[in-house]
């Protein structure tokens, strides 16, 4: 769809979306921030931080390949958080990126994570690298870093394509414990196959939200919850009309009903 | 500016002259707003992309027809998109000098003190010098760099050199990095399924009857059911199609509403604002 | 049956693995007898016939054909845009070739070269290549009402108004049908932004790791027909009736499949082998103690 008018119903429903996000982001600054429910994979965070603190080896940070694009921001939040546990141990990250316009956003992400954790001195701006913007030859070295660096976690978060595979792959040899988040539906059974464990679909935009307890991002995720369920109600009148258009005969009701399924029609 | 360019002709070394100057202006300008104190560099960010987030909301949903000409499509704000997209194709192509700045620095520092594998920096490095000349040679000189014949055999062209970079080298290890995934997925797929639970046997069972379904070994298996019919069903690729169809297609789609709904919101929050300071300092 | 057998068929080394999956692929490329048949699947023949019908349907039958891929996907593109581009030709059909990789420019005119000879096809006339677009999201977007002002030039920079093969080609109007060879999550920017306003029609062509994308739009009919990596090239060279790449490979994937399976299985009988040792040794040790 070009513009909302080539069909104004999906743009208007995109609209009502928007608001309602809008809307449970500013109660949630303004009032009591909601609480939301513990996902599973981020316990294995901490375990993970520890872990390497102890082996003495350091962690990996990978934000996917797509560029600089809501996933891989959405993974540098979440890095920030994770690099302020690191930070707190005293040990190592290393962020790996795939596109030149993440290093600086990365290394502005690292380096506040350790100085906010009151450990400025351990960052190290060569830990922030940038390996290739080709997808495979950046597989190759992450790989390398992996194999040459030990790590001891890995987190793979962001858009991941065919390299998932490989880099989670290269890590469970090494006996890293792995983390992944991908907004790449074909790729979660790879993630899933390799590493321990994996956060699955929206649980990806929550983490961050869980992760800081912050207002903003609390108020999104409800925000999100209840789109969800106006995308649910949708669907569900959709599904009836469907039944409604095929068992009932031609009359007011069929029309208003085949009218309802038009609306949202591609 | 875009006057200035198409005014000079490209063989002019006036154009490169200002080619030069823009793109040290450009360098100028980000200097400048990184030397910017934070406190008004915060509000010029959010301003930024606001207007930038705007433009494209506002194109969207301004009807098509709005201060055009009838027969033309879009509305008023659309003739302009190509010049706003192009604005943030510049910004970002500042940031491969950054990235190539990155990492030639850091492999020519692993080079240079011998540090643990350093041998690998150095072969990057001649890989890198090696590819971005024979790529500049073979996009402006065509084949005219010839180098002329060594101990009785022909002379070769920079395009020789460029093709053999080219298919020889970059292609061949990137073909060769791809096929990994099919060595990967063996081990991994040994590795991971276990009959544990009746979830687990229900997905191994899936993942076997979609795999027979994908290749010709499926079909020949199940060959001799009918095409047609109720014991048609059984054959592996109708069985993979249902799965993939009936099953997978949608719970595909639950999580994909999920995930736009995740997309939507954080570019709500990022055009708005509302995460001041989460990438870069603390709320 | 002793527990380091149990344990031993759960812990194949993986470096064995690879030296079987090697020698399989390697017997099944090199000997060309070791073919088994192949049965076009569903979505290969919706394909096959969505560029079928929109080569026959009355107006423009300029196709465009999107290459997302670079050399690293060629095992299951390049026998993809081969079978395509086949069919394409057969059917006398003038197209161009879009490419947002930078690699793909090279690896798209390898193949047109060599079927153009074959089925009299002439570059600028029958065929064109646009060349590498940067910015894909902005070229989608404005191929919709400008093809020639978007793309302004083939990957030789020559102006495009200069090939007959472009006279009549302005906007995604003129275009009888999309084909998108990708390996990437492409699917959504053709849909959303060029395909969905005029309801061209849409073959899709990923690698089979992407393929599970496009069923969603199967339904909706947004999505025509799924070529779906190397078993699609095989499946559509069987409807084209020849025998290419994906016809060869399709056979070495089989019996790469049929290893999975069979590790599988051997994985599964170690792994309740050693939990029924196991347990057998836990109960012999609780009557001992009693």
């Amino acid at each position: 769809m070009e513009h909302a008018s080539d069909h104004w119903s999906i743009g208007i429903f995109v609209a009502v979306l928007s608001i309602i996000i809008l809307y449970k982001i500013v109660t949630a600054q303004r009032g009591k921030p909601p609480t939301i429910r513990r996902i599973a994979g981020l316990n294995a965070i901490d375990e993970a931080v520890g872990r390497a603190t102890e082996m003495g080896r350091p962690i990996l940070m990978v934000p996917g390949i797509g560029g600089l694009d809501i996933p891989a921001l959405q993974a540098l939040n979440i890095f920030g958080y994770i690099g302020r546990s690191v930070a707190r141990f005293g040990n190592r990250t290393i962020l790996a990126v795939a596109d030149p316009q993440l290093v600086g956003v990365g290394e502005e992400v690292i380096r506040d994570a350790y100085t906010s954790a009151g450990r400025p001195e351990l960052f190290n701006a060569e830990d922030v690298r940038f390996l290739s913007d080709r997808q495979f030859a950046f597989a190759s070295g992450v790989a390398g870093v992996i194999e040459r660096e030990k790590v001891a976690a890995s987190f793979l978060m962001g858009a991941f394509f065919a390299e998932s595979l490989i880099i989670a792959e290269v890590g469970q040899r090494v006996g890293a414990i792995q983390v992944a988040a991908t907004n790449q539906f074909t790729q979660l059974p790879f993630f899933i196959a390799t590493c321990d464990y994996v956060l699955l679909g929206d649980e990806f935009y929550a983490a961050s939200a869980y992760l800081s307890k912050n207002p903003t991002l609390l108020g999104s995720i409800v925000g999100q919850d209840y789109a969800k369920l106006l995308i649910l109600i949708v669907v569900i009148l959709g599904t009836l009309s469907a039944c409604g258009v095929l068992m009932l005969p031609a009359g007011h009701v069929h029309d208003l009903l085949q009218r309802f399924m038009d609306l949202f029609k591609s | 500016m875009r006057t200035l360019f198409h005014s000079i002709p490209h063989t002019h070394p006036l154009y490169y002259v200002a080619l030069l100057a823009t793109v040290a202006a450009g360098i100028g300008i980000l200097a400048l707003l990184q030397a910017l104190p934070t406190r008004l560099r915060r509000p010029l960010i959010a301003l930024v992309t606001f207007l930038g987030g705007l433009y494209y909301a506002a194109e969207f949903f301004i009807p098509t027809g709005w201060g055009v000409h009838k027969g033309v499509d879009g509305n008023f704000l659309s003739p302009y998109f190509d010049k706003v997209a192009n604005i943030s194709s510049v910004l970002g192509s500042f940031s491969i000098g950054l990235g190539v700045f990155s990492l030639i620095g850091m492999h020519l520092r692993i080079a240079s003190r011998r540090r643990e594998s350093w041998g690998f920096s150095l072969m990057l490095l001649i890989s890198f010098v090696a590819m971005t000349i024979f790529t500049l040679l073979n996009e402006y000189a065509g084949k005219s760099v010839v180098i002329p014949s060594v101990a009785g055999h022909s002379s070769i062209t920079n395009h020789d050199i460029y093709v053999v970079l080219f298919n020889g080298g970059l292609a061949s290890l990137d073909s060769a990095m791809f096929a990994l995934i099919g060595f990967f997925i063996i081990s991994a797929s040994y590795r991971a399924f276990r009959i544990r639970s009746v979830e687990a046997t229900l997905l191994m069972a899936s993942a076997i009857i979609v795999m027979l379904g994908q290749v010709t070994l499926g079909s020949w298996l199940t060959g001799g059911l009918p095409s047609h019919g109720p014991l048609a069903f059984f054959r592996f690729e109708n069985m993979s199609e249902y799965i993939l169809v009936h099953l997978n297609a949608p719970a595909q789609r639950a999580v994909t509403f999920g995930l736009a709904l995740g997309v939507l919101a954080t570019s709500l929050r990022l055009w708005l604002s509302l995460e001041r300071g989460l990438y870069f300092d603390q709320e | 049956m002793d527990n380091n057998v149990w344990q031993k068929l759960q812990s194949i080394d993986p470096r064995a693995l690879y030296v079987v999956v090697l020698v399989m692929i390697s017997a099944s490329i090199v000997l060309p007898g070791l073919t088994l048949p192949i049965i076009p699947g569903q979505q290969s023949k919706d394909a096959f016939n969505a560029v079928v019908k929109a080569a026959n349907t009355p107006g423009s039958k300029f196709m465009l054909v999107s290459g997302w891929w670079s050399a690293s996907t060629r095992g299951e593109n390049d026998p993809q845009t081969r079978a395509i581009l086949t069919h394409l030709m057969r059917l006398h059909v003038p197209f161009g070739v879009l490419s947002f990789d930078p690699q793909n420019p090279q690896l798209m005119d390898n193949i047109e070269t060599s079927l153009a000879q074959k089925y009299g096809y002439v570059y600028g006339r029958d065929y064109i290549n646009f060349g590498y677009q940067v910015a894909p999201a902005q070229t989608l977007k404005g191929i919709v009402t400008n093809m020639k002002g978007t793309l302004k030039t083939d990957w030789h920079s020559k102006p495009l108004e200069t090939f007959p093969v472009m006279a009549n080609v302005n906007s995604i109007k003129d275009v009888a049908a999309v084909i998108d060879i990708t390996p990437v999550s492409s699917l959504d920017a053709w849909l959303g932004l060029v395909v969905q306003k005029y309801h061209t029609p849409f073959i899709y062509v990923p690698t089979a790791v992407m393929a599970p994308e496009g069923y969603p739009y199967r339904d909706s009919g947004q999505v025509a027909g799924i070529v779906i990596g190397v078993k699609g090239a095989g499946d559509y060279e069987t409807l084209l009736g020849v025998k290419m790449q994906g016809t060869q490979v399709s056979t070495a994937l089989s019996m790469v499949y049929a290893l999975i399976i069979l590790l599988v299985i051997v994985g599964n009988i170690g792994y309740h082998g050693a939990r029924r040792a196991a347990a057998l040794q836990a109960a012999g040790e609780g009557r001992g103690q009693s």
